[in-house]
């Protein structure tokens, strides 16, 4: 017995279980990574296979492709790697620990939001394109709307760490005076969530660079009073702009923005997320054709909530692979089509945009019966075509000149 | 392949390590052979050739000195050293189009011609696997080893993926033995797993977090750069190439001992040098030894009639040691700064001289900074850069005393700056050491489970660093 005893100490040191143990962990990580692969892959080609599900055939694969993107970081040329956001939340966690204010390219602000400062100077693109539209619209009798979306350190410089400048609001007030000096239509919603007394926290999620989804339907609400001030639409109907007339759906915890994707969720916490569908009845009908990003077309229709939305980015809740906020209007897109045959407004409207749209231009379809939506950053055709196509009575740019190449078509 | 990647670590690693312990002991050379050129292949495949032909020409021609060597008429040592003329010739022929040719060229466009650069690619890690080669056809001249009759044994040796890429420069009389038959043992493969932590934990948590300040530091414009922060970026830079450069070696030891092998240390704690001569015997050791074995003591070493001659030895090695890491000025330059300096211990025999305390705690300052001076003209992105830099941190350029970049760097890092210092001393060492030999049984067996902890959070944080992507420099581009 002691003899055993012995040998037993001789092997099992302290070293020996480090060893067991390192061996035991990069094991683990190669069978475990490889099994994500082969979960993935098989996921697809179940959908693929299983016929009965064919309507949603293109959406399980959009899915898989999309998790795909998440998870393999191709600017590292890194392989999928198994629960990959555990570790970023050990290093969030430790970064926080040892009070750093930049952790992979994001700062964390004095109140805790997660900006990444920006002091690239703006082109005059935006400018260039807003104005070749407007003489467009001029001369065809189109309306024009633009809406330029703040980042959310505007107006709150001083919550920037010491050390960090960002030149973003300048260049944003820069811009929208060089449009209303063009006498472009133009809301500056920097100022105008300013003069409604909304604060940062208000108006910002703190893991993502969007503004959060209340603010966007807000910001429908506001686009459609200015398109009536302007005299482009007749009144509508308070209904379609009352709070009360709308679920918001409440998700605590539900969201880690791309923000917070990089960091982790113990740098700064994860957001909570809000679900807003109207209370009354609408028939939608929804398209998005293949683009860029996108290699298959959707189409839905029904009710608001299961056409308006893609519903399985709000299903379930996974922190790192899916993005609740792409949900709205079925994320980013080249083109996509909503049609509303009972809405209010028998009028075509060109809704052009970066992510910052999504919300606002999921609601715009309730209120007209024809939209089509654009993000340049996705679509393949040729604008001047489909403008001439689809022959629009009003157009909305609506974005951050952070982003400008989302709502500037080069050659246009 | 970098050791500090996820390829490396979840895929390349636990594969290798799976089959080769599961394979009959004949096959092992095979097949570590095969994953050594597959490592050396992942990027950049075409340049395996290269290897694979480095290989096969060394093994050819020591065979064939060998075979020379053996008889002792005066023709076949004529033969003997002719054979060691071409091959020395042949590699570095191989190293000088590879990694010196667009210099020359340069230098020589400089006179007025207008020679076309070739623009090569460098192969990774040429000039470790150029000297290993080498010493081991030396050693077989000199007899001091046996001619290796296997090809795929001397191709591991060349070709060991641990040591490949970044050192140790291993001799081929340190593993000639192990690569025909070797031990393994769960002791040595603990030990070599503890290594390889340490090493990986350096290169990642140090040496990556350091080249954020010091690129931070160094990719700024004069003017910007406040005196401090020079200082500051310069330090992080000392900091980064010890532990990036000493984590790689660390990381090839401890692979080593996985699969049995046993390679010489490469570092012993260089920044608490107290002269330039020991900074050399502890900085990549392994270079200086083969320079000292291969160059200096054939040239006649310090054991020569006059001073000129011992001049003239360090500076041959000295500016050999500079070229060697790099085909560019500031390496030159930065190799006969250090001919310079130790030509002056050398001949003026300081500091040992010294007989003040004080005298010699000066000339250990004197010795770090021209440690980090040094560093910084090996940084640079070339000799004016350097001056430029160094004018700075003098306040030589209209610069400020401090910035807010400052603040930024150590209230960003400072946790990582007070690590990397103490882990250039031997603090945690002695700290283990005494607590090893304390004789208290419940202290030694708390810091022995503490520390099995301690090294497995390491390793699991550094992996969160892999894995965000965040910055992971490849600093041997040069090498």
């Amino acid at each position: 017995m002691k003899k055993l005893f012995q040998l037993t100490k001789k092997f099992i040191t302290s070293e020996a279980i480090l060893a067991v143990c390192f061996v035991a962990f990069i094991v683990y990580m190669s069978i475990a990574s490889a099994a994500d692969v082969l979960t993935i892959g098989g996921n697809a080609i179940d959908a693929a296979i299983d016929k009965s599900v064919a309507f949603n055939l293109e959406e399980q694969i959009q899915i898989m492709n999309d998790q795909f993107e998440n998870m393999i970081d191709t600017k590292q040329n890194q392989p999928l790697l198994h629960n990959k956001g555990s570790y970023i939340d050990l290093n969030g966690f430790m970064a926080n620990l040892m009070g750093q204010k930049e952790m992979n390219q994001r700062v964390k602000l004095r109140n805790g939001y997660l900006y990444p400062p920006d002091n690239g100077a703006y082109g005059t693109k935006l400018k260039n394109f807003a104005y070749s539209l407007y003489q467009e619209c001029e001369s065809s009798g189109r309306d024009l709307l633009i809406g330029i979306v703040p980042r959310k350190i505007y107006g709150n410089e001083n919550m920037l760490p010491a050390g960090f400048t960002d030149t973003t609001s300048v260049a944003t007030d820069t811009i929208v005076t060089e449009l209303e000096q063009l006498g472009i239509p133009i809301m500056h919603f920097g100022k105008i969530l300013q003069e409604h007394g909304f604060t940062m926290e208000d108006a910002f999620y703190k893991t993502d660079h969007h503004w959060r989804a209340e603010t966007g339907w807000w910001a429908y609400t506001e686009i459609i009073k200015v398109l009536n001030e302007q005299g482009y639409i007749h009144s509508v109907d308070e209904k379609y702009i009352d709070e009360g007339n709308f679920t918001f759906e409440m998700h605590n915890d539900f969201f880690l923005g791309s923000d917070g994707k990089r960091t982790g969720r113990y740098y700064t916490g994860i957001d909570d997320f809000v679900l807003i569908y109207p209370n009354f009845d609408v028939e939608l009908c929804y398209t998005y054709e293949p683009d860029k990003k996108r290699k298959t077309e959707l189409v839905r229709s029904g009710i608001f909530r299961s056409t308006a939305f893609n519903p399985t980015l709000i299903e379930t809740e996974n922190h790192y692979n899916l993005n609740p906020y792409g949900s709205y209007g079925w994320g980013d897109k080249g083109l996509a089509h909503w049609r509303n045959a009972s809405a209010p407004i028998d009028k075509k409207v060109l809704m052009i945009g970066d992510s910052n749209a999504n919300v606002p231009f999921a609601f715009l379809p309730l209120i007209f019966t024809t939209c089509d939506e654009m993000d340049f950053r996705h679509y393949t055709g040729d604008f001047r075509s489909h403008l001439e196509d689809f022959d629009p009575d009003i157009i909305i740019i609506l974005g951050a000149v952070t982003s400008e190449i989302a709502l500037v078509c080069e050659g246009f | 392949m970098i050791f500090s990647s996820n390829v490396f670590l979840f895929w390349f690693l636990p594969t290798v390590l799976i089959i080769y312990y599961l394979l009959h002991a004949k096959l092992r050379n095979w097949f570590l052979l095969a994953a050594s050129l597959l490592f050396y292949a992942w990027g950049e495949p075409k340049f395996v050739l290269v290897m694979i032909g480095s290989i096969l020409f060394n093994y050819l021609m020591a065979l064939a000195i060998g075979e020379e060597r053996r008889r002792e008429e005066k023709l076949h040592r004529i033969l003997a050293k002719l054979l060691l003329w071409i091959t020395v010739i042949g590699n570095l022929g191989l190293l000088f189009i590879y990694k010196y040719l667009d210099f020359t060229i340069t230098n020589i466009n400089r006179l007025g011609f207008q020679i076309p650069l070739k623009e090569l690619v460098l192969p990774i890690g040429i000039s470790f696997f150029t000297f290993q080669a080498m010493s081991y056809v030396l050693d077989v001249y000199f007899k001091t080893v046996d001619v290796q009759r296997k090809p795929q044994n001397l191709g591991l040796y060349i070709s060991f993926f641990p040591q490949l890429i970044a050192g140790p420069i291993v001799r081929y009389q340190t593993i000639a033995a192990q690569i025909d038959n070797r031990q393994h043992t769960v002791s040595d493969f603990s030990e070599g797993v503890r290594r390889f932590i340490i090493g990986f934990s350096k290169k990642v948590l140090l040496a990556n977090n350091m080249a954020l300040v010091a690129d931070k530091a160094f990719n700024m414009p004069d003017p910007e750069r406040s005196i401090l922060f020079a200082w500051i970026g310069a330090i992080a830079y000392s900091l980064q190439i010890l532990f990036d450069f000493s984590g790689y070696s660390e990381m090839a030891i401890g692979l080593g001992k996985m699969f049995g092998f046993h390679f010489l240390e490469n570092f012993d704690y260089p920044y608490i040098s107290k002269s330039i001569s020991e900074f050399w015997r502890r900085w990549h050791m392994s270079l200086g030894q083969w320079f000292r074995d291969y160059v200096y003591f054939p040239l006649g070493g310090s054991r020569v009639k006059t001073k000129k001659r011992l001049i003239f030895n360090l500076f041959v090695v000295w500016s050999l040691t500079g070229i060697w890491h790099g085909a560019s000025w500031n390496f030159i330059f930065w190799g006969l700064i250090y001919f310079v300096l130790i030509a002056f211990e050398k001949l003026t025999k300081y500091p040992d001289k010294f007989k003040s305390k004080s005298a010699k705690i000066v000339y250990q300052f004197f010795t770090m900074l021209c440690v980090v001076g040094g560093w910084v003209l090996f940084r640079a992105s070339g000799l004016r850069a350097a001056m430029s830099y160094l004018f700075s941190m003098l306040g030589l350029t209209d610069n400020s005393f401090t910035s807010v970049d400052v603040v930024v760097a150590l209230r960003e890092y400072w946790w990582f700056f007070l690590i990397a210092l103490l882990c250039s001393t031997p603090i945690f060492r002695s700290l283990a050491h005494r607590i090893d030999t304390s004789g208290h049984r419940y202290l030694v067996s708390t810091f022995h489970t503490g520390r099995v902890i301690v090294y497995l959070f390491l390793l699991i944080w550094s992996v969160s660093f892999i894995m965000l992507g965040s910055h992971n420099p490849f600093i041997y581009f040069n090498f």
